[in-house]
């Protein structure tokens, strides 16, 4: 028996695909930020770039079988593999200089990336879009015969 | 969601400023009379990472978000104490009493070089821009198909 809290946003015909790439969305909006800021301080001296690994951070989360939590009652019961959110991590890369002034950004490398990154949020969107397509579809064409 | 849009303008707006600077540097390559009196200094600007407002500092510190900096702000514009160039014209009226006259310490090369790295640095933070603004959009068309 499905209680409500166990139904994600996506709900129990799409899992929770959508909720995964929502996570992705969200991701790839903070790494957007964080390379924009990268860009501004371009010439800015002693500034060191930002930058975020989400994509290992998420598939951390969702790489194991079951993303459903168990509830034991003894000790040697198997628990549920879900681990905790974690918040993504920032590495700060504070050691490196590309130039006399201490500033470590290099310009292509960052262009590359928003590039990428643009790419990257383009194409979740697109998979989410189809995600609401296809719960459309199970709701509009389920109870014909 | 709009959070990078205000870093890629205020890097927008910081390369602009280095471009009128070094605009009235290059205007005054030969300027010998200013308003305080003596021969024109090459001015620069001082760049700086731009922290966030008081008030969203504490909104996410409240929200149990952490508040990262946002953009590139220019702090002061600072005048170059490197030596005047001394030019030996005697019949300048401000030339000194040997017949030399402190020209600006100004260099054109320089300049340019600078002109075309704040040039390029600006189209880079517009690049960001338009990535921005394409994410926003491809968002805006989730669950209109």
């Amino acid at each position: 028996m499905l209680t409500y809290k166990n139904i994600t946003p996506g709900g129990v015909v799409v899992s929770n695909n959508i909720n995964l790439i929502s996570q992705g969305l969200d991701g790839a909006l903070n790494r957007h930020k964080m390379l924009s800021n990268n860009i501004a301080n371009v010439d800015t001296p002693n500034y060191k770039r930002k930058d975020v690994d989400f994509i290992t951070a998420l598939r951390n989360q969702f790489g194991q079988k079951s993303s459903l939590s168990l509830a034991t009652t003894d000790n040697n019961h198997i628990v549920g593999s879900k681990k905790a959110n974690k918040s993504f991590e920032s590495p700060f890369l504070k050691n490196t200089s590309y130039r006399n002034d201490k500033n470590n950004v290099d310009i292509d490398v960052e262009m590359g990336e928003v590039a990428k990154n643009g790419i990257y949020y383009n194409t979740l969107s697109r998979q989410i879009n189809t995600q609401f397509i296809i719960l459309k579809d199970v709701i509009n064409k389920g109870g014909r015969q | 969601m709009f959070g990078s849009f205000d870093i890629s303008s205020s890097g927008m707006t910081a390369q602009r400023i280095r471009m009128d600077i070094i605009a009235d540097n290059i205007a005054n390559v030969n300027t010998t009379r200013t308003e305080n009196g003596g021969t024109y200094r090459r001015k620069l600007p001082v760049f700086q990472e731009k922290e966030t407002t008081p008030f969203k500092e504490l909104l996410n510190a409240k929200l149990g978000k952490s508040s990262s900096n946002e953009g590139v702000k220019v702090t002061s514009i600072t005048e170059d104490p490197s030596p005047f160039k001394m030019i030996y014209n005697p019949g300048h009226p401000d030339a000194n009493e040997e017949g030399y006259v402190a020209m600006p310490n100004v260099d054109i090369t320089s300049e340019m070089v600078d002109m075309i790295s704040a040039s390029r640095a600006y189209e880079a933070n517009v690049t960001v821009l338009n990535t921005s603004k394409n994410m926003a959009l491809k968002a805006l068309e989730i669950g209109r198909g």
